[in-house]
């Protein structure tokens, strides 16, 4: 598995977006979770990138 | 508190035909809606397996019959009223059993590679929103689209859950492969 983008142009937009959003974590850590073949924990940068804020109704 | 969504209903739980006392899916769980915006149907299914792993599905009940019921796009504007209900279903769900963890694809559109969809950017917020890091671990598998919110206590408990996870997964779905 690995690197599974069939389209180039698309896999290089792709993966030009992915490595930049990404770009607060080391090469090592940002290969692991953008091309590794197991699931990676969600850095908490991340996490609080991607909240919307709602916080009232969080679980 | 809780999200606001569209009322939902739960219709049946179907055994799966084919599993073993040792298999990994234990049984599906079917939810329905009605959207009052567009009047359509939707099934939402909960697959359910070892390790209190709760898979979330949904699709409209229009394309039941597809192949392509979880890529197809239903060009209906109601997104996320859909997902706040599926993540309504996940809450009752999570407060009937408190060992649940949860877990989705974000399925590719047509013409989409299988990796960091659309769909999976726009479930991962929805997650990271509604799911506190106190009580879940996020995981992710970019090249999937996968997403996991494993249960903190579960994890505690079970330092090996997530690849077991894994290893079910790969051993039930060539996607995983």
């Amino acid at each position: 598995m690995g690197r599974i983008w069939n389209n180039s142009e698309v896999r290089q937009n792709k993966q030009k977006e992915l490595e930049s959003r990404f770009s607060y974590l080391t090469k090592e850590e940002r290969d692991k979770l953008l091309y590794g073949t197991d699931f990676v924990k969600v850095p908490t940068e991340e996490l609080k990138r991607l909240r919307i804020d709602v916080y009232p109704y969080l679980m | 508190m809780k999200i606001p969504h569209y009322p939902y209903r739960f219709i049946q739980r179907i055994e799966e035909q084919s599993t073993s006392l040792n298999s990994f899916l234990k049984y599906k769980l079917l939810y329905t809606f009605k959207s009052p915006k567009s009047h359509q149907w939707y099934w939402v299914w909960v697959e359910v397996y070892e390790r209190n792993l709760y898979a979330v599905k949904f699709h409209l009940k229009a394309h039941r019959q597809s192949p392509d019921k979880y890529s197809l796009m239903t060009g209906l504007n109601e997104a996320r009223p859909v997902i706040h209900t599926c993540i309504a279903i996940m809450q009752e769900i999570s407060e009937k059993d408190e060992r649940a963890s949860f877990g989705f694809i974000g399925a590719n559109m047509k013409g989409e590679t299988v990796g960091y969809t659309k769909r999976f950017q726009v479930y991962s917020r929805m997650m990271a929103t509604y799911f506190s890091e106190e009580v879940f671990e996020h995981f992710m598998l970019v090249s999937k689209s996968a997403y996991l919110l494993i249960r903190k206590s579960e994890l505690a408990v079970h330092p090996d859950l997530l690849h077991d996870l894994n290893a079910g997964f790969k051993r039930l779905y060539d996607y995983f492969d």
